[in-house]
């Protein structure tokens, strides 16, 4: 593994190319789990394989002062599903047609999976009723694992808008839980 | 970790498929390695295999009036073909290693598992389709007769197609025969070591469209398997639907007649043993073997490119505003399409492979001045100026219709005269029953074009800076 930040070894990399290959060892796991849970195994891949190549070729251009650079990569991850709605939008259909069946077999909490199960429909509701820009923000928070702050830089927003955006889509998401089926609300503060 | 990410996470996910996973990932790192320049470490060399399910219909383009040449993909793959020369084999896999693990190949050879002399001796021709070598009459069994349809399981020597993803270092290779009364067709062959690879899934019915052929009981989806194999399992998309069948074997065959929902695309596969236990397989061997098998052909192609003297007519050059964007990095015109001048290296194969004469095209491409242009929508084109002419490419990894092989190639529109390049430009168009685009470009003096869309309508185009891509 080398030990320089993906910031030197994206910079390293405009004079020495091959070095961006570490890049994608380091993140191209994450991007790909990503994108695969919001349109699929397929495009996933195909994405995937478009997020570093436009990565490449933007290389000399990055700008973040983060040492990582996945929020940058989810940014364009992002940017790029946005032209993937279609996609996106089936997969929200797939998901949706498989929320009534649930496999008990990954031996984890069968309760929790079953709630899992139940939440599906409820929450892909929820999720379709967002604004793009807050169902961004929410997947990237919850799928990407980004905090709030690379967020802003993946989406080249303000991080206090960020802030507010999420706020706003978890609440929305929560209040639609609520509604539709309150035993799934989350005990502790949905908002936080 | 906020409650209702967390739900989210545990709600709206799917078990992670490793090898789908590191497969995926493989080939993703494999394209990236291409887009580089580098030579991937041995275990990552793969290359993108998109799954486009573009019908890729190259119709000419009438309405612009041009004299434009449109080459359908598998017809630049078909024309590509040159000698390669290679080094010496070192004791490639023969027969028996097949035989080792097909038992029907292993049993004597009755009189009616001898192929038809018409076959036999008309071999050559069916070549080109399957990539494969040499047959061995003594290496072929019947394994399937159907009504008047018959399939034989044959052994070939290895192919010296560039297009053929193994090499002769993969050894003797083994392929599928459907004699009918029609004709004869083969799939693609492959050799031992792709034994091991479940989603190898071949199609296969007399020549002709395969689509023609579904129903009438001489189409069939199949997969040659080792002996271990009693069962198999398949999973694939087909007409937007996912579709999971149980495919019984018989005769180191797992086949079954193709219907309405036969595999168009990928196939991912399962094979289970006699008392129903999955067994282990490596299901990305093919695609291992085409990473190779471009790569190889990347760099042949990329030193052809290299070592070209001629250049692009400068009247050409002159003509076309956009052979006056030199950035590499390109520059984004006001309407959103980004123009630039990728360096040799930068070329896709599918371009790369203009370096090559091709029959019926009359003059050369100077690839070191061709002009990429990017369409806000993610389409792109390539403009490939020439010493009397000029092509516009539209490059991609496409499927072969009627086929589950994949290819990179490229689809284009050449217009060959000087005279006419410089007075219509040229262009292409490329689509699918649901979806047209229009690729092209004007030269200054005649800026002016008019595309014909679906539906027999019609639009005019004064495109900035002379180029246009036209979704419809």
């Amino acid at each position: 593994m080398d030990p320089r930040s993906d910031r030197e070894l994206i910079r390293g990399s405009v004079t020495s190319p091959t070095l961006f290959g570490e890049v994608f060892d380091r993140h191209g796991r994450v991007i790909f789990r990503y994108l695969r849970r919001r349109v699929g195994e397929d495009a996933a891949a195909d994405i995937t394989s478009e997020v570093f190549t436009r990565a490449f070729r933007d290389r000399s251009r990055l700008s973040t002062a983060n040492d990582s650079a996945l929020p940058w990569l989810l940014g364009i991850a992002t940017n790029l599903l946005r032209m993937e709605h279609r996609t996106e939008y089936r997969r929200v259909r797939a998901y949706a047609r498989a929320a009534h069946q649930t496999d008990l077999s990954d031996g984890v909490n069968i309760d929790d999976r079953l709630d899992a199960a139940a939440a599906r429909g409820v929450l892909l509701t929820a999720l379709e009723l967002l604004s793009v820009r807050q169902r961004d923000v929410l997947l990237l928070s919850a799928w990407g694992e980004l905090s709030p702050a690379e967020i802003a830089v993946a989406l080249s927003l303000r991080p206090g808008t960020v802030r507010s955006e999420l706020h706003r889509a978890r609440a929305r998401v929560a209040s639609h839980l609520a509604a539709q089926a309150p035993h799934l609300v989350p005990d502790q503060d949905p908002i936080a | 970790m906020n409650s209702i990410d967390d739900l989210l996470r545990r709600s709206l996910t799917a078990p992670v498929r490793d090898a789908v996973e590191a497969s995926s990932l493989a080939r993703t790192r494999a394209a990236l390695d291409l887009v580089i320049g580098t030579e991937p470490a041995p275990i990552r060399r793969r290359v993108w295999r998109r799954k486009l399910q573009v019908g890729v219909g190259l119709l000419p383009a009438a309405a612009v009036g041009l004299l434009v040449v449109v080459i359908s993909v598998g017809a630049v793959l078909f024309i590509h073909g040159r000698p390669r020369t290679r080094s010496a084999i070192s004791d490639p896999p023969t027969a028996t290693a097949l035989i080792g693990r097909l038992s029907v190949l292993a049993r004597p050879q009755t009189g009616a598992d001898r192929l038809p002399d018409r076959v036999t001796n008309h071999w050559a021709q069916l070549t080109h389709e399957t990539q494969a070598g040499r047959l061995f009459p003594r290496l072929t069994r019947l394994v399937l007769s159907q009504g008047k349809v018959k399939l034989y399981l044959a052994v070939v020597a290895p192919s010296t197609d560039p297009y053929s993803p193994w090499t002769p270092e993969d050894g003797d290779q083994v392929t599928v025969i459907e004699v009918g009364p029609t004709g004869t067709s083969a799939t693609q062959a492959i050799p031992a070591k792709a034994l091991s690879d479940a989603d190898i899934v071949s199609l296969i019915a007399p020549p002709g469209p395969f689509r023609e052929a579904v129903g009438t009981g001489t189409a069939f989806a199949l997969s040659i398997v080792p002996d271990s194999v009693a069962r198999t399992s398949w999973f694939y998309s087909a007409k937007g639907y996912d579709t999971r069948i149980n495919v019984p074997v018989h005769n180191n065959l797992a086949i079954t007649g193709a219907g309405s929902r036969y595999p168009t695309g990928k196939v991912d596969a399962t094979w289970y043993t006699d008392s129903g236990k999955p067994i282990r397989t490596n299901n990305s061997l093919i695609e291992e073997a085409q990473a190779a098998s471009q790569r190889r052909r990347y760099r042949q192609d990329l030193q052809i490119a290299k070592a070209q003297k001629h250049s692009a007519a400068a009247e050409i050059l002159k003509a076309f505003a956009v052979f006056s964007f030199d950035r590499p990095a390109g520059t984004r015109l006001p309407d959103g399409l980004i123009i630039s001048k990728p360096p040799l290296d930068q070329l896709p194969l599918g371009v790369l492979s203009f370096a090559e004469a091709t029959p019926g095209r009359r003059f050369a491409l100077d690839l070191r001045d061709v002009r990429r242009v990017q369409a806000p929508s993610g389409l792109s084109m390539y403009i490939l100026p020439g010493t009397s002419g000029l092509c516009v490419a539209q490059t991609g990894v496409f499927e072969i219709r009627d086929s589950p092989a994949q290819a990179a190639g490229a689809g284009f529109g050449c217009t060959q005269k000087l005279s006419s390049a410089l007075l219509h430009g040229s262009g292409i168009i490329s689509g699918t029953a649901r979806h047209q685009t229009d690729y092209g470009i004007v030269p200054r003096a005649h800026p002016i074009t008019t595309v014909s869309l679906k539906g027999g309508r019609s639009r005019t185009l004064r495109p900035s800076d002379g180029v246009y891509i036209e979704r419809s």
